[in-house]
Order: C-alpha cells, then structure tokens, then sequence
C-alpha cells in the first residue's frame, strides 16, 4: 500500500508526466500489491476508463466493490483486507463507453480455471499452493482405465474412468473412491497428480478412483434417487467386477463438491451400508427452517432431502470428511449440518478455509479427506 | 553431554557376537553403501534383506548395479507369501497374534496420546525441565511405552510357544533355505522401507541368531531393526504433529539408541519442547536423526557432517562430524 501511496503522491503534484509514472509503476509491481494479509488491486490499462468494479465470489462482501479512481487518470485502486491463508477469485468489470465488461485483472497472471473459464486469482500472502499438488517427477504415476456401464436408472450408457494406482498387482484388491464431476477434478482439480503425490508419499493408501460425470448433471446431482441407485446397484457392482475393489463399505468412498457432495450424501442415505466413506466438499446442503428457499426449483429436491436429513438423521455407517470455504454462501448450511455428522456418521471431520467455491479450494483439501478416509503407510515408511 | 559413539551390544557368553555393525542413513538420493563397502573391503556376495519394500521385494536392480559384489536376495517376503498360502496352520494363528497386537496398540494409543500431551503442555506452561510434575509425566510416559512393550513381548511369545513356528517343515525348510543363502556371504544388507513389515518378517524367520556372525549395513527401517526398540513418528501429517508410538522390539543389537530416519523431514526439529520430551521420553537411549550421508561404522560416526544428528534431553540439536 505504502508504494501505491507513494505513487498517488507523484501522479498528484503540478507537472508530473502521469503516463510516464504509471507505466513506470506497473513495469515494476506484481498486481495485486500483496502485503502480509493486506491486497490492494489496481487496474489501469492506459486508456479512458469511466468505472471498475471488482467482481469476486466472496460471500459477506458486497458482490461488486467500486474501485477509487487515482484523481487526474483512469488508473483505479481498492484496498482489501485478507484473512490469514485467503484465496480470493476475483475479475474486474471495466466499464468504458458506458458498457461494462468482465474480464480477468491483465496484470495478474495468477489464473485459477473452472468449466466456465478462468478468474484472477489473490492469494494472502501467507496462503501457500501445497506442494503435493504439483508435479513431483519421483512420484510414479497411476494409469487411467476407461469404461462404460449400461444404467437401467438412466436407460443409457454411462462413461467413466478408473485411476489405477502405480503398482497395483494382480491378485490384490483396493479401496474404491467414486468421483462426481470427475472431469472437473481431473482438469481443474489437478486430482491425478494429487493422487500420485499421495500415494507415493504413503499419506493416503492406494487405491482405485472412479471419475464420472453427469449427464444432467445439475438435475442429476440434485438428490436423485435414480443417480443414488446407479451408483449403488450399478456402477459400483460394475466396477467391482471390473477391478479389484476391496469388499466392505469401508472400502467404499463416495465424494463430490457441491451439488456432487449432495449426491454423495444423498447416496449413502438411500443405500445405507454401502458407502463407508464420504469426502464431501462445499455441499450444497440447502434447508429451511421456516418458509421457501428462494434458490429455484432445481434445488426443491435438495431442500426436501436436507430438511428431513436433519428432523431425522439416519444412522450412517460412515466416516465423514467435510469442507466448506468461509467465503461461500453454503458455510451456513455445512456448519449447521456438521453437527448432525458427528450425532449420526461413525466419525465426522470439518475443515473450513477462507477460500471460496471453486476448484483450488476442493483441490487443497484433498490431503486431509483422503489421509483421514484412507490412511496410507506413512508412519511406517522409512526409505 | 551428548555422545559421539553409538553402542553395540555388549559381548558376553550368553549372547552373540557382533562381528561389525554400520549404520546408514537413508540410501536416497546418493547411496554411500557401495563407497562404504568398498573403503570396509567387502569383496564377497552379500545377502540382502530388501522385505521393507514389500511387493517391490525383488526389485533390487539399482542396488546390484551399484555394487560390484554378488547380491543374495533373502526374500523375505516372498517366503511369507508363500507360506500364507501354504502353511496356513502357522499363519492362521499368526494372524491371530497381529489381531490382539492391533488391539493393544488401540490400547496403548489412548494411554500415550494423552501422556504425551500432558508432558508437553506441563513444559511448556513453564520450561522447566526439572519440574517435578514434567518429570512425573515424562516417568508416566515411559512406564505406558514399557507396559506396551510388556504386552506385545508377552502375545509374541505365546505365539512361540504355543505355535512353534520353527518346528513346521515348511517354515523350517524356509529358515534352512535362509541360511544356505547366508553361509559364505561377506555381509548382510538391510534395507529400509516398510519397517512393520520388515520386523514381522525378520522375526518371523528368526533372523536373530542367524545375522551377528558377519558384517551388518543397515539403512533407514533397517537400522531401526538393530535397536531395542522402534519408535514411528511424524510430525508433517495433513493434521499437523502425530503422537509418537512405539512399534515393538527390534533386535536389540544396539543397545541405548532410538534411530529416526528421515528426521529433518519428518521432526519439528524448531519445537524444542516436543524435542525435549521426545528426548526424556527415550532416555537413557539416545536419540539419533539419520540423513542421506550418515554412516556409523561399529559406533563411530564417518558420515557426512551434519548426516546424523542427536537430540538431547533439553531438545538441543547436535550434530555428528566425523
């Protein structure tokens, strides 16, 4: 902050080449100006500029902050406090000509993608990208096994592919772990090369992971007894036959994130004793405690299924690792159904960060939910 | 003090005698076993004990290259696969064993996870190592470790006695094959990996006897085996420090040592209370954190500098120097 004070200081005195000063500071600054847990992000880009907001998915802010132009350019600031460890995702909405447009910060080329594209990325200064989730050349990579199942549920074929894990041997059987919008965790989630990390680091045991997709996903996920039965009385049959899947729920994972985490729960409800292992992640576990929801009708079926979920909570013959960003509008709902977790599940775990909805944040927790569901050798390992 | 040599075994009538015993740290990313071997002139085979690797049991490749010797692979724990499926009258109630082990363990983790806390928190509230209260709770501590080490012997011996494993022809002939494969070899290699695994099976196959009347190199888990007892521990685990436990018995052929691999990696070596704790839990072993580089040859420490390092009772660090 200091050096964009500084900066103000110069662009405000009589004669100054403003132009001059600016590209100066932007040649030499990373964007945003990151000091301990204090961000200040700036846009200039040289040409008139009536407005930028800063657009983020930062529950508990205003959804769109007004940057403060610098007097006498078009650069524009905004100072922003972080948590300790924040991840903020964020774009900015330039408005010129009286149009706004969205678009990533162009001087910062920290990106985290998803299926809709891509958003800026603020890390607080004491955020650290886990070094498990990057690339680890010693770390022997598991192989993908592509399949597909008829689903008499779905009344079509389904896809899926299985991670099998480096040196996986004939004759032995491994723990199952089926994955909802798994070509997202793949792609967005680096998830492969989490699971090589782990697994060659002994943290998490191998094992066998399913990636599936929906096909109408949002419909699909939403608490739908027929995706509850495909994946119990047929994908999960069907993989046992096809690999070797240890027999017995506690080696039978089911995770996902968001409306996939409702699916996963909504799975191990409608199949009791079939999946002893839940990794859910932001679940978007929306209930009311008095009138309407107002989140659409595609949630209708969640909130029916979390409001009896939580009047009367079944026994789940389950461990249960939970996550939720701070920063999300569902921190409400995953801390209020932690509780009902730890009453109902064998064991329950809930993790929160100052993160938001978004794939960095499910990549980031992968260690603790899979070390906690399936604990590797790693006590036992001295090389 | 901290000191500078390790102890083998004393030699008396009742016990064997330890012909040379050398200590490595772990052997990634630069193995030291082939200079070591050759400075020490061991030109024969050697046997190798790679068990700890597990599946990976007969991938030695990289180590016969390395050495110019003839590697006699023990197979450990191939000879136990086999001997699951075929001598399940042995294994059935060995499995049984590991059973009751397993429950002790539960046991002994509820008592430890919370002697050790207490211990902790009592120094740190006030730093005094002489607090008669941290003493109290650092004597507790070890009388939870030797309990459990109390039970484990007690079930592994019943086993023993009652099952009489060695007197199995297939089991026998296993051990026989052993130590044809050990006659006539200038040393024997213990590799690290898996150290539950490679103690089960060196026990299993009653290695005691059979591995003190030639040279020894042990590295990482396999240093850990020599010692009289074997302690897990980690301190970067997903959910911060874990409690350290005992596994069980090694072979006790070094005697008053506690061996941590990988400790720079693996230990908070920046929290002294835990190290202090860690060190008095222990005591009167010492402590010792192995690196790629250390080397003890018959105690004396010839490794790089800084390769092995003790841990003292106030949590200091020490480093070894040739």
């Amino acid at each position: 902050m200091q050096r964009l004070l500084e900066l103000i200081a110069q662009l405000e005195r009589r004669g100054a080449d403003r132009r001059a000063l600016l590209e100066t500071f932007v040649k030499d600054t990373t964007f945003p100006l990151v000091t301990d847990d204090h961000a200040v992000f700036f846009f200039w880009d040289g040409e008139a500029t009536e407005a930028v907001f800063l657009q983020h998915w930062v529950f508990g802010l205003p959804s769109r902050i007004e940057l403060r132009r610098i007097p006498h350019t078009d650069a524009f600031y905004l100072p922003l406090d972080l948590p300790k460890r924040a991840r903020v995702e964020y774009k900015f909405e330039v408005v010129k000509h009286g149009h706004g447009r969205w678009s990533a910060d162009p001087r910062n080329g920290r990106r985290a993608y998803d299926p809709f594209g891509s958003n800026s990325v603020c890390p607080a200064s004491s955020y650290q990208e886990p070094e498990w989730t990057v690339t680890d050349p010693s770390a022997r990579g598991g192989t993908m096994v592509s399949g597909q199942v008829h689903s008499k549920a779905f009344r079509e074929d389904r896809d899926f592919q299985v991670y099998v894990p480096y040196g996986a041997r004939a004759g032995k059987e491994y723990p199952l772990v089926i994955v909802h919008d798994g070509a997202d965790f793949q792609n967005f989630a680096q998830m492969r090369t989490c699971l090589d990390n782990l697994i060659h680091r002994h943290e998490v045991a191998p094992m066998l992971v399913a990636f599936t997709n929906g096909v109408r996903r949002n419909v699909e996920y939403a608490a739908n007894p027929r995706q509850a039965d495909y994946l119990a009385t047929e994908l999960l049959p069907h993989l046992r036959r096809e690999f070797p899947v240890l027999e017995g729920p506690e080696f039978h994972g089911i995770m996902g994130a968001s409306f996939g985490a409702v699916s996963s729960l909504h799975a191990a409800v409608k199949h009791p004793g079939t999946w002893g292992r839940l990794l859910l992640q932001s679940g978007s576990f929306a209930f009311t405690d008095i009138g309407d929801h107002e989140r659409g009708a595609l949630w209708d079926p969640i909130v029916k299924f979390v409001n009896e979920f939580r009047a009367n909570p079944p026994k789940l013959d389950a461990r249960v690792y939970q996550s939720c960003g701070t920063f999300e509008s569902l921190i409400y709902y995953n801390r209020s159904l932690f509780p009902v977790f730890q009453k109902s599940a064998e064991a329950a775990r809930f993790t929160e960060v100052p993160d938001g909805h978004n794939w960095i944040n499910w990549r980031d927790r992968l260690r603790e939910g899979l070390t906690w569901l399936f604990p590797g050798p790693l006590w036992m390992y001295y090389e | 003090m901290v000191s500078r040599t390790l102890h083998p075994r004393a030699r008396s009538a009742n016990r064997a005698r330890i012909v040379s015993l050398t200590i490595l740290g772990p052997e990634r990313p630069d193995g030291v076993l082939p200079a070591v071997l050759a400075r020490r002139a061991v030109t024969g085979p050697v046997a190798l004990i790679s068990a700890g690797w597990r599946y990976d049991e007969a991938r030695d490749e990289p180590l016969r290259a390395a050495l110019p010797n003839e590697v006699r692979n023990l197979r450990l724990y191939d000879r136990f696969r086999h001997l699951e499926r075929d001598a399940t009258d042995v294994i059935a109630p060995y499995t049984r064993k590991q059973d009751a082990l397993r429950k002790t363990k539960e046991r002994y983790r509820l008592r430890v996870h919370e002697s050790l806390s207490i211990a902790s928190a009592l120094l740190r509230e006030n730093g005094d190592l002489e607090c008669p209260w941290f003493r109290q709770a650092i004597r507790h501590l070890q009388e939870v470790d030797d309990l459990f080490l109390a039970e484990v012997r007690g079930l592994h011996d019943r086993y023993e006695t009652e099952c009489r494993p060695g007197d199995h022809p297939l089991v026998r002939r296993q051990r026989d094959e052993i130590r044809e494969q050990l006659d006539g070899c200038a040393a024997l290699l213990i590799a690290g990996g898996h150290i539950g695994v490679l103690r089960n099976r060196a026990f299993f196959f009653d290695l005691g006897p059979l591995i003190t009347d030639r040279p020894i190199y042990a590295w990482s888990a396999g240093a850990m085996l020599l010692t009289e007892r074997v302690l897990l521990y980690h301190d970067h685990t997903a959910y911060g420090p874990g409690t350290a436990e005992l596994l069980d018995h090694g072979f006790g052929l070094l005697r008053q040592t506690v061996f941590l691999p990988h400790a720079r990696e693996r230990l908070d070596l920046g929290d002294r209370v835990h190290l202090a704790v860690l060190s008095r839990r222990l005591a009167p072993r010492q402590v010792v954190g192995l690196e790629n580089g250390a080397v003890f040859e018959d105690g004396r420490y010839s490794g790089r500098e800084g390769a092995a390092f003790t841990i003292a009772n106030d949590g200091s660090v020490h480093a070894e120097a040739p």
